[in-house]
């Protein structure tokens, strides 16, 4: 089960080191930052060609510019369709709001700028690895490693959980920050994530190879997978206890609830439906999205079965509950927390073997099949985990053409089609049967 | 015997003397340089990562003087961690004690202390530290931790001190043409016919001590490969010592054999300044060669070498530091060359943020050490990217440097516009120490006449400009030059507005008003940093050759093209095979270089981060639908190359584009105008001792000044590049059109203003494609500067594009040739110091002031004349060392005129240098009427052959024509004699034979006049005009015959041909030869036409008591009489008439039958204030005369400078850049013929 002791080793000291979840995450911190242009010289990490010198490539920053969408995060504020969407929310311009630059930009107040720092350079180095005033002086020199810059405010984006933390604050929401259905419902894009693939297509501007085991902690895609899950689940859980779930407004915050729940086949169109494996809701009853949920479960399922067994009637009640009374939600989402956060703490002490990546993979496969994914983010959670699970275990070859054929069904949510996904399952289950 | 024997001892004892003085001398010589004895520790190298308490540690010693500072490691960025000593070297421990002052002696102890020393104290002004003056090979005597400790960055130690972090633009720098000097002296070596590479092979490089290195290009999988597609060369090896090049050239004085006449040049090698074993006579042998001993001996060097060891030329490049003496030559050596800035140039378009801090070097640091006052100090300690173009500027002001003036608006001043403010009222007699310690600073010639010499006047020039009448001067003064403005003219010279509307020439403002033609990207705040990018000024590792196959940007990188937004990635000939992207450069303030907003492509400038401009993009340009839709763009840009329709949109398909981006470079449309040096003259002086700045330095005998002669700015032409650039058709202009004089130690001048041969065998008048940098949005080239204009009135200017030639620079140097009734004479026209001004001409009434007044009270009549008495020489031409002559029934004779200025000789114009049994250059004919050469430039056609010109260096192969010398002969035709023996080096094999006699059926009887254009061959006989097709020069064709009324002489201009006859001047259409069309109704009625002289839009008449006539020729088919000019009845009896460009002036030269030779100044600042233009009107003035002995007949044409290429596209001049060459035949016609040869025309709105 265990891959090799010695990446257990390092683990370890990490979970150590560097306490779950409780590092404040780069906005909160009071450090400033230097800007991107501190980081991009040639010398240091705008290397054009990957270096075999040292430690780390030192084209990060070219691979952050030129193939990372997090580089276009601001300019995107500046499209059309941007300023569409604020001006739908009553702002002036949406490069100028702070609802938008908290998370298309590294918004930081104004005094935490150094003097090379853009506010246009998007979600940039610092964004994500912390203002560096504190550790640039020190962070290049080889006697200083990575524990000792995280001590001096460089976020340890090297632990999954926290990484994963990190990512949702955006790419789920947080209490600072939250893509809401009102931004939604004014143009915004859903929001979906799952950590491992998220970073394979970011592109990754790490290469995972001997120095880097030597200084830093890996774990195997499912691993990962199963690490994100967890995170955004504890995430949405969370929300689900906070003022959005709670707000005295006439609307619950319904940016939480299963999107294609009402907009089934075009966002533009309300088609209620009931999900296939599941008679729980009543017609017109909102679902909360629980994709990640559902995924937490499968997670369980390896770790400790009557958790698994727990976390699934809980959640069935969470689903039951969003037809009934909001303080039920939070009830119910307190117990689930409570269950999630020992599951993350069982995962985050295990690696998984390949019996168990089967297993996982069987489970959503049959799932699957059974209609458990009939909605669409259920599906598209899937999608990404099947895929990553394969490739883990290496049978990407033989199934290429039915995973692209998954991927096809979900590309669009507004022409998802679950019986087609269902039969799609069914096309791969055969290949590993 | 007495006599001799007392001369004989005589002998001895000054020998014996000079033994001894020379023996002191030696000691003397070393101990110039006081060595200081110090033991140096090897400081270790700087270290990528440490803690800032460990640098901190090797800097506190340091700071207790030098405190404040202004960035304490230069560098900008915290992450950087470095302590004084890291780089400098250096002891950090050592602090100053408390209340010790600077006067103290405690205090220079603990200086000395924490210092490196000099090895050479004196050298460096020991103990300031500004940069001294003129180091030049100080840097590789120097002990290399002293010169990490004053410049870390220098090349020799910058491994230790930068390679720490940046090892790979470490190594890279020290293989860029910045460090190697591989273009000029590539391009030297081979214009001058010294080595036969044109894949270069000499390069500059040292080591860590200061030795010569070779520099070797990275390891390539297929070196041949790299070289031919990509212009990489493997290695470079030093420059060899000059003292051991046999001379390239083939001037008489090198050939062999010759007793040395008590010649004081010691002998190279030979330990015995007397030269002994040379006393001896030898009977048979010239006793004017430099030395019977092998080339490479006894004088017979090779000037180039010598003199790019010693003259300033591109001097220093980066592995020296600046001459830190004029404003303009402040810089450090190694990375330091660029990345600290220097003040040296007041003016904010070229020193963007810097220029409040002045031109003189002078420091804005906080150091408290520094002393603000002397000039050689950084603006402060600290590195940056910014680096204005005034810091380039430094190096990048000399031809052979890219001259980079022209993206500035600027050229080398000529020495006469304004003449009355840069010359001293009073002659100056500048002694000897003065001319030495001018010439030290500034290789001119002519500073130490001009008030320019004097460093307090120069550095002052440009503060003159609201009084100026004629021109502008910039603020840069680099080598001690001056650099004038250009302005937008038209091509009469009439100063030009942005509206193209004429400023008057007596408008006050008018420099304010008329367009200064600098680049619009400077206009617009940008500076060179703003286009080239790291690799550029790095380079890429690679070894380069040639300065446009090492540029990775391209103007479509940024610009894109018809079809496409750029894409932001270096396309360039050295550009990485997916180009760099630019999208990732960031400015020092941390923002994106290059952004697109809305649409529009912003950049941001690397100087001022205020600045921002939007970056034209050619597709809108071309959009009917953008609202940046030009036109006039889209017009040129999507013309068709159907020459009918002149069809032109965005249907056209991309292969039926006219100026398609394969096709041509951008910028060959895209240039206001392009700078054309049409001549330097490089004359070598015996007796001057300098010091040699490359390698191992030393002084040694013998320097040449550098003399810019023509440098205009209205030449338009063109070729084709080298396949490393696509082979595009690209601007050309005149690289180094050299002409090279000797004066040996006894004052001798052993060789006179001599062009040399190339090693292709090509004339040395070189030239070469290039980008001339002076872009601008509205002055761009339009449809009539390279095709047939409606109008038909740039006839000229077509000759000018095609380097035909235009006949108006051409140069008419020391003397003028003249034929005379009884044989040759050559009359001195010029002074001979510098600038060597035409006597008696607006340039000599203020440089040689009193001289002029001499002149004037001699009732301008020349006092120095050679001749040659012999017959009627009614034709004449000289080339080289060489005149030939037409003297009828004596035949044609070739002269040897190589001593024609050499004192020590009595017989100055030899028909041989020795007896006819050893030497005969004369081809006896029955009345040889005329001779002609396909050109007048020296060339050898004999070098011109084999793999290594054809393949390796990409030469096209000579016509056969260009072997031979053509004569006309009343009675037997045409003669050709093969002349190429005269250029072979070898004395004992110059005789000439006719290679073919032809009169066809009598149809060249009464032949007088012969006119060559290219293969064809234009005769003036009693038929008429007779057209020769020589393309087989051996079989001549005729092509036709026009009748003429007694025919006199004829005169070419691309697609016309000038006859003069009974009647006057005429004009012939001869696109087709043999169908060639008198023009009618197109006539200068004349009673005595003789010879006709084209020069650009004039043609000028020898019209015999009718004098001079000059005839507006800017429209052939409409040819107007300008003005008949006889100076107040001084001409009389016009008989011939050359014209020729000395300095900015036109001088017209007039055979003036039984009057002699008539000097007329046509232009001058003061008589036309258009003298800068492509032609302006001539105001003729008579300034000169020579009465010859018998009446004055004909005059030799001056050395063509604007010829690269004939009238059937072969080629004539070398072209540097490997594979370039000018347009051939097919591709000249392509401009203006149709497939069916019909002229076609196009209309410029």
């Amino acid at each position: 089960m265990l891959q090799n002791i010695y990446s257990v080793v390092v683990l370890l000291c990490w979970l150590i080191i560097a306490p779950v979840s409780s590092t404040p995450l780069p906005y909160q911190a009071s450090a400033k930052h230097l800007g991107v242009a501190s980081c991009a010289s040639s010398v240091c990490h705008g290397s054009i060609r990957p270096n075999d010198k040292y430690n780390i490539p030192l084209n990060e920053y070219v691979i952050w510019s030129q193939r990372d969408r997090h580089a276009k995060a601001y300019e995107t504020l500046l499209s059309k369709e941007s300023k569409a969407i604020a001006t739908k929310l009553g702002l002036r311009n949406a490069h100028t709001a702070r609802i938008c630059l908290d998370c298309h930009a590294d918004n930081v107040p104004k005094q935490q700028r150094g003097d090379g720092f853009q506010l246009t350079d998007g979600v940039g180095c610092e964004t994500c690895h912390g203002g560096s005033e504190n550790w640039i002086e020190t962070h290049a020199n080889k006697d200083v490693n990575h524990q000792d810059n995280v001590k001096q405010g460089m976020f340890p984006t090297a632990d999954f959980m926290e990484r994963a933390n990190l990512c949702l604050s955006c790419h789920y929401g947080n209490d600072d920050k939250f893509a809401s259905h009102q931004i939604m419902g004014a143009g915004h894009p859903r929001i979906s994530f799952e950590l491992d693939t998220f970073q394979a297509l970011q592109p990754a501007h790490f290469q995972i190879d001997e120095e880097y085991k030597k200084r830093k902690p890996t774990a195997s895609h499912t691993k990962i997978w199963a690490l994100g899950q967890i995170v955004a689940t504890k995430a949405q859980l969370h929300l689900l206890q906070g003022k959005l779930i709670s707000q005295p407004l006439v609307f619950p915050e319904l940016a939480l609830f299963d999107c294609h729940a009402c907009h089934n086949n075009s966002m533009h169109r309300l088609d209620w439906h009931r999900r296939m494996n599941t008679a729980l809701g009543k017609p017109g009853n909102v679902p909360l999205a629980d994709g990640h949920l559902r995924m937490a479960i499968v997670i369980a399922d390896q770790l400790d079965k009557s958790d698994a067994r727990k976390l699934a009637g809980l959640s069935q009640a969470l689903q039951k509950a969003s037809g009934e009374n909001r303080q039920r939600i939070v009830n119910i989402s307190r117990q689930l927390q409570n269950l999630v956060e020992k599951l993350s703490r069982d995962l985050a002490v295990t690696e998984f073997g390949y019996p168990e990546k089967e297993r996982i993979l069987v489970d959503l496969i049959n799932m699957g099949i059974e209609g458990e994914f009939r909605d669409y983010i259920g599906a598209e959670q899937a999608v990404m985990a099947i895929e990553l699970i394969i490739i883990d275990m290496d049978k990407k070859a033989q199934s290429r053409e039915q995973l692209d054929d998954l991927y096809k069904l979900v590309k669009n949510d507004e022409t998802y089609q679950p019986v087609k996904f269902m039969d799609a399952l069914k096309k791969l289950k055969a290949v590993f049967n | 015997m007495t006599g001799l024997k007392l001369y004989q001892q005589w002998i001895v004892v000054v020998t014996n003397l000079l033994l001894i003085c020379t023996l002191l001398m030696i000691p003397l010589a070393f101990a110039e340089i006081a060595e200081t004895e110090y033991k140096y520790p090897r400081y270790p190298a700087s270290q990528a990562d440490q803690t800032a308490e460990q640098a901190a540690e090797k800097s506190d010693g340091c700071l207790s003087c030098h405190e404040p500072m202004d960035s304490k490691n230069m560098h900008n960025n915290p992450a950087v961690k470095l302590g004084c000593v890291d780089c400098h070297g250096g002891d950090a421990n050592v602090f100053l004690s408390k209340n010790l002052s600077p006067e103290d002696s405690g205090y220079v102890v603990q200086r000395n202390r924490a210092h490196v020393l000099p090895r050479f104290p004196e050298k460096w002004n020991f103990p300031s530290s500004a940069n001294p003056q003129r180091s030049y090979t100080l840097l590789n005597h120097e002990n290399p931790n002293f010169i990490r400790f004053v410049n870390p960055s220098d090349y020799r130690v910058s491994k230790e001190s930068c390679g720490a972090c940046h090892l790979a633009i470490v190594q890279s720098t020290k293989r860029s043409m910045m460090s190697t000097e591989a273009m000029l002296w590539g391009g030297a070596s081979y214009n001058n016919g010294i080595l036969p590479f044109k894949n270069y092979i000499l390069g500059e490089g040292y080591t860590f001590d200061g030795l010569a290195a070779i520099v070797e290009g990275p390891k390539l999988a297929d070196p041949e490969a790299a070289q031919l597609k990509h212009g990489v060369l493997s290695e470079l090896t030093p420059l060899p010592p000059w003292e051991t090049v046999k001379p390239g050239d083939i001037f008489r004085v090198f050939e062999r054999g010759g007793r040395n006449k008590s010649n004081r040049f010691p002998e190279t090698g030979l330990p015995n300044l007397s030269g002994n074993p040379q006393q001896l006579v030898e009977p048979g042998n010239p006793d004017i060669r430099l030395s019977k001993r092998g080339p490479g001996t006894g004088g017979r060097i090779a000037v180039p070498v010598l003199s790019i060891h010693k003259t300033r030329l591109n001097d220093p490049v980066s592995w020296f530091i600046g001459t830190n003496d004029q404003p303009g030559d402040y810089r450090n050596s190694g990375c330091a060359s660029c990345h600290v800035v220097y003040a040296n140039d007041r003016d904010p378009l070229h020193s963007g943020s810097y220029a409040k801090f002045g031109h003189l070097g002078k420091s804005q640091t906080k150091d408290p050490t520094i002393d603000k006052t002397a000039s050689g100090h950084p603006l402060t300690h600290q590195f940056s990217r910014a680096i204005p173009t005034s810091q380039c500027m430094v190096c990048h002001m000399h031809q052979p440097n890219m001259f980079m003036n022209t993206f500035m608006g600027y050229t080398m001043w000529d020495y006469e516009s304004d003449a009355s403010s840069m010359w001293p009222k009073d002659q100056k007699y500048p002694g000897s120490e003065e001319i030495r310690a001018i010439n030290e600073r500034n290789p001119e010639g002519a500073a130490p006449r001009g008030k320019w010499g004097d460093l307090d006047f120069l550095t002052h020039v440009s503060e003159m400009n609201p009084k100026l009448k004629d021109t502008q001067f910039a603020d840069y003064h680099g080598h001690g030059w001056n650099f004038r403005a250009i302005f937008k003219r038209d091509r009469k010279g009439n100063l030009l507005d942005e509206n193209g509307q004429v400023v008057s020439d007596d408008d006050p403002k008018k420099f304010n008003k008329a367009v200064h033609m600098a680049s619009i990207h400077m206009d617009k705040g940008m500076h060179c940093v703003d286009c080239h990018y790291s690799q550029d000024n790095h380079g890429n590792g690679h070894i380069y050759g040639e300065v446009a196959s090492a540029i990775e940007i391209d103007c479509v990188d940024c610009h894109g093209t018809t079809t496409n937004y750029p894409a932001l990635r270096t396309s360039g000939p050295a550009a990485p095979p997916t180009g760099n992207d630019l999208s990732l450069l960031r400015n020092p303030d941390g923002r994106k270089r290059f952004e697109w907003r809305d649409g529009k492509l912003i950049q941001r400038s690397l100087l001022n981060p205020d600045l921002e401009w939007t970056v034209s993009l050619v597709k809108d340009s071309v959009d009917k639908t953008s609202k940046h839709y030009n036109e006039k763009a889209a017009r040129a840009k999507l013309m068709s190359n159907n020459t009918q329709t002149q069809q032109w949109g965005s249907d056209v398909a991309k292969d039926q584009l006219a100026h398609g981006q394969d096709e041509m470079e951008c910028y060959t449309c895209h240039t206001s105008w392009t700078t054309s040096c049409g001549g330097c003259h490089l004359p070598t002086e015996a007796n001057w001792k300098t010091e040699g700045h490359h390698y191992e330095g030393g002084a040694s005998r013998v320097f040449a000044t550098y003399n810019p002669q023509v440098a205009r700015d209205q030449m338009f032409m063109l070729g084709r590049r080298g396949k490393v650039n696509g082979g595009r058709v690209a601007p050309v202009r005149s690289s180094s059109a050299l002409v090279v004089s000797s004066t040996n130690a006894n004052r001798e001048k052993i060789y006179t203003q001599q062009p040399p041969i190339s090693a292709s065998g090509y004339s040395s008048q070189a030239f070469n494609p290039h980008f001339p940098h002076t872009t601008r949005k509205t002055e761009t080239k339009t449809c009539d500067d390279c095709h047939l204009s409606e109008k038909n009135d740039n006839n000229a200017i077509m000759a000018q594009l095609l380097l035909q030639g235009t006949n108006f620079v051409n140069f008419v140097g020391y003397h003028a040739w003249l034929g005379t009734e009884n044989g040759v004479t050559a009359a001195q026209v010029t002074e001979w110091d510098e600038p060597q001004a035409v006597i008696g001409s607006y340039l000599q009434k203020y440089a040689y002031p009193d001289w002029y007044q001499r002149h004037q009270n001699n009732q301008r009549e020349l006092q120095t004349s050679f001749s040659h008495d012999g017959d009627r020489t009614a034709c004449l031409q000289l080339r080289g060392e060489y005149l030939f002559a037409a003297q009828g029934n004596s035949g044609m004779q070739v002269f040897d005129v190589a001593n024609i200025a050499n004192k020590g000789v009595s017989q100055r114009i030899v028909t041989a240098p020795f007896s006819p049994l050893g030497h005969s250059t004369r081809i006896d004919s029955e009345n040889a009427t005329c001779v002609a050469l396909p050109t007048n430039q020296p060339i050898h056609p004999e070098r011109n052959q084999g793999k290594q010109m054809r393949e390796d260096n990409q030469e096209q192969p000579f016509h056969p024509i260009y072997n031979y010398a053509l004569i006309t002969d009343s009675q037997e035709g045409l003669i050709l004699t093969d002349i190429n023996t005269l250029a072979d080096g070898e004395l004992r094999n110059n005789f000439l034979k006719r290679a073919l006699t032809w009169n066809e059926n009598g149809v060249l009887n009464g032949a007088r006049h012969i006119t060559i254009g290219g293969h064809y061959i234009y005769i003036i006989a009693d038929s008429g005009l007779v057209i020769l097709n020589l393309d087989d020069p051996l079989k001549p064709r005729l092509e036709s015959v026009m009748p003429l009324k007694d025919g006199r002489a004829s005169a070419l201009q691309f697609r016309y041909l000038f006859v003069t006859d009974r009647e006057g001047l005429k004009v012939i259409e001869i696109t087709d030869k043999a169908h060639p069309r008198l023009l009618k109704n197109n006539l200068i009625s004349l009673k005595q036409a003789g010879r006709i002289y084209l020069a650009r839009t004039y043609a000028y008449v020898a019209a015999g008591n009718e004098g001079l006539v000059i005839v507006d020729i800017e429209k052939p088919e409409q040819i107007k009489h300008y003005q008949s000019f006889n100076a107040d009845d001084a001409l009389r009896d016009v008989r011939d008439v050359i014209v020729a460009t000395t300095n900015a002036s036109l001088f017209a030269y007039v055979a003036d039958g039984e009057d002699g030779l008539k000097i007329l100044q046509l232009t001058s600042p003061e008589s036309q204030h258009k003298f800068y233009g492509f032609s302006p009107a001539p105001k003729p003035q008579l300034i000169a005369r020579y009465a010859t002995k018998s009446p004055a007949l004909a005059l030799s044409k001056g050395l063509d400078r604007d010829r690269g290429v004939d009238e059937t596209g072969h080629q004539i001049s070398v072209f540097g850049r490997l594979g370039s060459r000018p347009l051939n035949l097919e591709e000249m016609q392509r401009l203006y013929l149709d497939k069916n040869l019909q002229p076609w025309f196009v209309k410029s709105e």
